[in-house]
Parts: structure tokens; C-alpha cells; sequence
């Protein structure tokens, strides 16, 4: 089997996952790099050419708020979820949940998601 | 921090004029908590080689940039398939003729190099035939003129 088929339809279904990990990881305010620690801790290794390109998308979507600010005497960008994001957020953990527990009602009792 | 700011130059080539000094300013800075954390964790300044290496996770510049701003393409997938049909259409009626054309000289007692001339038109008209169609259909699709219609109820 075509090794990259997994690799695509991986990349399809983590897309959409990442979205809702940023937005959720941004309830506290973050710049780039501890926001990329951050989701790494926790399992979610997101490289720089995706993670910055996606902060500026949710940015201009209106679900991020952004600011320059000077910390240990650096200019960082500091990223917080916005008022929309928020709403946003739950609406997404909503579907998310709802998606969830319809697979695991496709996939049967004896084949539990782990 | 000489070769992170040539990659950043790098960067800034491929990106819309509009966002590059944020986008490069926010880059330079991930890059150097990078290169400080890694200094930390070995204890000694990176050498050159480090930083390569370093770099070289960010991928090529032309890429990185590629991922900032919106998703570009000449002819979009939904009309690509009519574009497609359009191009093969195109292209077999212009063989067709062209085959008319070299089978009629031929009947017509025509030798060498009008034959050949009407042969070696082939392949120029069919790269005109792809150049003019390709353009049409990216104005189209630019310009969302077929999606419109489509879309209406």
C-alpha cells in the first residue's frame, strides 16, 4: 500500500484536530515558541511552517488577539483567545464530542476507541 | 545569527509584501529561542554546522513562505475538470485538422516540404492551444465567472 496514503489522510484528519488544540491551548496567553512547547508537552509535536501560518488564519478570522509585547527585554508576539474564539471554541469542542461518540457507536461495543 | 538571518532573508523573498515584516519579525524571534534552548542544552554556543541543521527543519524558504497567505492556484478544482475536457477537446480537433491538412497535400501531389512544414505546425499550434486555454480558464476562475452561475439557485 501506498505509504503516503496514510500520510495525506493523516494529515486531512490532524488539520482539523490542530485547529481546535490552538484555539484551546490559547485560553492562556502565549507567543509562538511557548505555545509550540506547549502543544508539544502534551503530545502535539506542530511544526513552525504550520503553526505560524494557522495563528495568522485564526487571527484574521477574528479568533485570536494578538500584541507585540517586550518581555525579557525581546519583542514577542503574544497570542490570547479572543471573545468569537471563545464561543467559537465551545461550538468546535461541541462537534468534536458529538463526532466522537457517533464513532464510537460506528465501531461497536467490542472495539472500544481507545 | 548569520546564516538565520540570510534564511530569513530567504523567507522574506516568497512572501507578500504586505506581511513580511510581521511575519519575519515573529520567525526571527521563534528562531532565536530555538538557538538559545539549544545553546542551554548543550552548554556551548552552536556552531555552524548547529545552526544548519537547525535551519534545516524550517524546510526550504520558498515552501515556509508558501504556507502564509491564502492557498493560490492557477485553475481551481472546480473548474479544473471542465478546463480539462476543454484542453483535450481542443487538442484532438486540432491533430484531426492537422491530419486533414497533411492527408490533402499529400493527395494532392504535394511532397517534402509543405508536408513537412504542415507537420512541424503540430506541436507550436498545440502549445499555443494549451498557452491561450490555460489563460482563459485562469481569468475564469480568478474572476469566479463560472462558479457564479453555478452556484445560484
Amino acid at each position: 500500500m501506498d505509504p503516503e496514503l496514510f500520510e495525506s489522510l493523516r494529515l486531512e484528519l490532524r488539520r482539523g484536530c490542530l485547529v481546535v488544540a490552538v484555539l484551546a491551548q490559547l485560553r492562556a496567553e502565549h507567543y509562538g515558541y511557548t505555545l509550540r512547547k506547549a502543544l508539544a508537552d502534551r503530545g502535539l509535536e506542530i511544526d513552525e511552517g504550520t503553526l505560524y501560518p494557522l495563528l495568522r488564519r485564526l487571527e484574521t478570522q477574528g479568533l485570536l488577539a494578538s500584541e507585540w509585547r517586550e518581555e525579557e527585554k525581546r519583542n514577542k508576539r503574544f497570542y490570547r483567545l479572543s471573545p468569537d474564539g471563545k464561543v467559537i471554541l465551545k461550538q468546535l469542542l461541541d462537534e468534536w464530542q458529538s463526532i466522537n461518540a457517533s464513532l464510537t457507536r460506528v465501531l461497536g461495543r467490542s472495539r472500544p476507541v481507545a | 545569527m548569520e546564516l538565520p538571518d540570510r534564511y530569513l532573508l530567504a523567507v522574506k523573498l516568497f512572501l507578500p509584501r504586505s506581511e513580511r515584516a510581521d511575519v519575519i519579525r515573529e520567525l526571527s524571534e521563534d528562531l532565536r529561542s530555538r538557538v538559545e534552548e539549544s545553546e542551554a542544552a548543550l552548554g556551548r554556543r552552536l556552531t555552524a554546522a548547529d545552526e544548519s541543521a537547525l535551519i534545516r527543519q524550517f524546510g526550504h524558504p520558498a515552501l515556509l513562505a508558501g504556507r502564509f497567505g491564502t492557498r493560490r492556484s492557477l485553475i481551481g478544482p472546480e473548474i479544473f475538470p471542465l478546463y480539462w475536457f476543454v484542453l483535450r477537446a481542443a487538442l484532438v480537433i486540432g491533430f484531426v485538422i492537422h491530419g486533414l491538412i497533411v492527408i490533402a497535400l499529400t493527395a494532392g501531389g504535394q511532397t517534402g516540404p509543405a508536408v513537412s512544414r504542415a507537420i512541424a505546425m503540430i506541436p507550436v499550434v498545440a502549445f499555443i492551444q494549451f498557452g491561450g486555454i490555460t489563460l482563459v480558464f485562469s481569468v475564469l476562475d480568478r474572476y469566479q465567472l463560472l462558479n457564479r452561475r453555478a452556484s445560484m439557485p
